[in-house]
């Protein structure tokens, strides 16, 4: 059991996708201007992740090894166009608002790369967890840069404005405060992991 | 012709495609370390990114529309430019060994270039003629090209500066991007 | 060479896997991604018709390619509980650089508004025709009026060309949709000595003094002869 939990929390900090391997920043960015597109892209990614995890580590016995990136790429990209078609129809404003980024995710290094190296070698249920974990990890840092820079750069919420127009500072919203914003995060993430290495502790 | 002018340069500067739309941050970061390592790669990304566009455009156009088969756009395109980075790779083994050594993996990582997509994507999305999308695409690229370079000598100076310990690392690239990506912003009025 | 003709169907078993899946997906979310795209339609035309409830695309229909340098991009039939009540046309036109508009008719040839949906004039001076101030003045307006700058319609002190240019592309837009919906969907017929439709693109000032006065007067004629 401790094992399965230590897999789920290893993506949230320890081994996060976007802070510590610094894989999977194209999307990550260029959507977290307000937070709801930043929970609807983790939470697309996630789906598309848990998904091709789940398939890849169940066939993996049927996916020969000399053509298991184009098998790999065959299945990420159908989950990916399932994730579009269905936000297409259900969420459609929101899909409008993400634009390429939708059909992004299929080049998503993150998903290419657990997949590779994890879900292929490993059994269904650990990569469940796996790909849950990371995809939360993904998710958590977007909802972060994203409330950040809505706040400080829109002045509001989940869209409820809050701050009055003086105070906002729209260089958050546009490119280059994405940049600084992940940096800074990076930079609080690196020390936040050193402090609990430096405690001696294996969480 | 003037479109074709205005296009390049939106593609180039005003849009670029990794500092101000966010894509190809992967190759960005990573493979910035050094100028020659970037002209190397920026040449490969250039390479894939015309000939991908100029398979997946008519793909789209004469295949996926006629045969309703849109929602395959994903699955195809993504086939694609794996395909063309396989061709490349093979043909890079036979003909430039040292190159295809000293690139190593980042080769194959070309296929996840979220930039090579987005073009192929962009260009169906904008209603590009053939001959738009093939500016569009060089554009994209050279841009790619631009930032790049850009980054790895900003890093070079990096390397001797006297960085803050919180600050050192990927964090202070993460700033400099923001530096450049502000300046890129200057570009904003240059086509009206 | 066996072998590679055995990874081949592999390969191509898994894509032909998923391709059927995503056909499935598709079908099943076709008819709700129709529904939204036509929702987001009806909701940018209802900004100038809020009355009606969907719009029909009629643009193919004969409306017409519009006047001079004046194209009429789209053409819509507003409905309201299945009964046509007017029409929306999106025109673009010259102003002072280009602009497109969208111009909602009635069925007694009178426009219910317009909008700018795209203007490239100068900021603060062209772009004010977008403003209430100056768009606002085409509401209750009759289709066959002049449509001429200083005459009928007021313009932007410092923007004549940009005024002019969008007087013009709402009065072509306007009598367009008039004349469809007097030749197809039982709308206000045209008085007679109206202009037909517009063959200029711009400088009706020489003409609006005559016809302006006979137009007016017909148009009320006409009118109440259909309210009968």
């Amino acid at each position: 059991m401790n094992k399965y939990f230590k897999l789920f929390t290893n993506g949230l900090l320890k081994e996060n996708p976007l802070l510590v391997i610094m894989i999977g920043l194209c999307s990550s960015l260029a959507v977290t201007t307000n937070i709801w597109n930043g929970i609807g892209m983790g939470l697309a990614m996630t789906f598309v992740l848990l998904m091709s995890e789940i398939m890849i580590s169940g066939f993996r016995k049927l996916i020969p090894n000399s053509i298991r990136i184009p098998v790999f790429i065959i299945i990420i990209a159908a989950f990916t166009t399932i994730v579009d078609l269905v936000m297409k129809a259900y969420t459609p404003a929101l899909s409008k608002a993400m634009g390429v980024f939708i059909p992004l995710i299929v080049v998503n290094c993150i998903i290419m790369g657990r997949v590779e190296s994890f879900s292929y070698k490993r059994t269904v249920p650990e990569s469940i967890l796996d790909a849950l974990g990371m995809g939360l990890g993904y998710t958590w840092v977007l909802c972060v840069i994203s409330i950040i820079r809505e706040f400080l750069g829109a002045g509001s919420f989940f869209g409820m404005v809050i701050l009055p127009e003086q105070y906002r500072v729209g260089f958050f919203s546009q490119s280059p405060g994405g940049f600084f914003v992940f940096g800074m995060l990076i930079a609080i993430a690196f020390a936040v992991n050193k402090a609990i290495e430096g405690r001696g502790g294996a969480k | 012709m003037n479109d074709l002018v205005k296009i390049f340069l939106s593609a180039m500067l005003i849009e670029n495609v990794v500092l101000m739309r966010f894509i190809a941050l992967c190759p960005f970061i990573g493979m910035s370390t050094d100028v020659k390592k970037s002209t190397g790669m920026s040449a490969a990304v250039l390479f894939v990114t015309v000939l991908a566009t100029a398979v997946t455009y008519p793909l789209y156009k004469f295949v996926l529309i006629p045969m309703n088969l849109q929602f395959l756009q994903i699955l195809t395109f993504i086939l694609v430019i794996a395909a063309l980075v396989q061709l490349v790779e093979f043909y890079l083994k036979k003909s430039a060994p040292a190159l295809y050594s000293s690139m190593g993996v980042y080769l194959t990582l070309i296929t996840t270039n979220c930039a090579i997509l987005a073009v192929t994507f962009d260009v169906i999305a904008k209603g590009y003629t053939f001959a738009q999308s093939m500016t569009y695409a060089v554009g994209v690229a050279t841009g790619f090209a631009l930032a790049l370079v850009l980054l790895a000598g900003i890093r070079e100076r990096i390397k001797v500066a006297p960085i803050p310990a919180f600050l050192k690392g990927t964090p202070i690239l993460f700033v400099a991007a923001a530096l450049l990506a502000m300046s890129f912003g200057g570009f904003a009025g240059l086509i009206k | 060479m066996k072998t590679m003709i055995k990874l081949s169907f592999v390969m191509a078993a898994y894509a032909v896997v998923a391709c059927v899946a995503l056909a499935f997906v598709y079908i099943a979310t076709a008819p709700k991604i129709a529904a939204a795209a036509q929702e987001e339609l009806n909701a940018s035309l209802r900004v100038v018709f809020s009355d009606a409830s969907t719009f029909e695309d009629v643009t193919a229909d004969g409306v017409g390619s519009g006047a001079g340098q004046i194209a009429i991009d789209r053409a819509y039939l507003a409905k309201k509980d299945g009964t046509t009540v007017g029409m929306v046309i999106q025109a673009t036109g010259p102003t002072y650089k280009t602009s497109t508009v969208l111009v909602a008719v009635g069925m007694d040839r009178r426009i219910i508004g317009i909008k700018l949906l795209a203007n490239s004039d100068t900021p603060g001076l062209g772009t004010k025709t977008a403003e209430p101030g100056f768009a606002g003045q085409f509401a209750s307006k009759s289709v066959d009026d002049a449509f001429a700058v200083k005459a009928d319609v007021q313009a932007i002190s410092g923007a004549t060309i940009s005024s002019r240019g969008v007087a013009a592309i709402v009065r072509v837009a306007g009598r367009a949709a008039g004349n469809y919906l007097a030749a197809k969907a039982g709308g206000a017929v045209a008085p007679e000595g109206a202009a037909s439709g517009g063959s200029d693109d711009g400088s009706t000032d020489a003409d609006s003094g005559a016809s302006e006065d006979d137009a007016s007067t017909d148009a009320e004629s006409g009118a109440s002869e259909e309210a009968n």
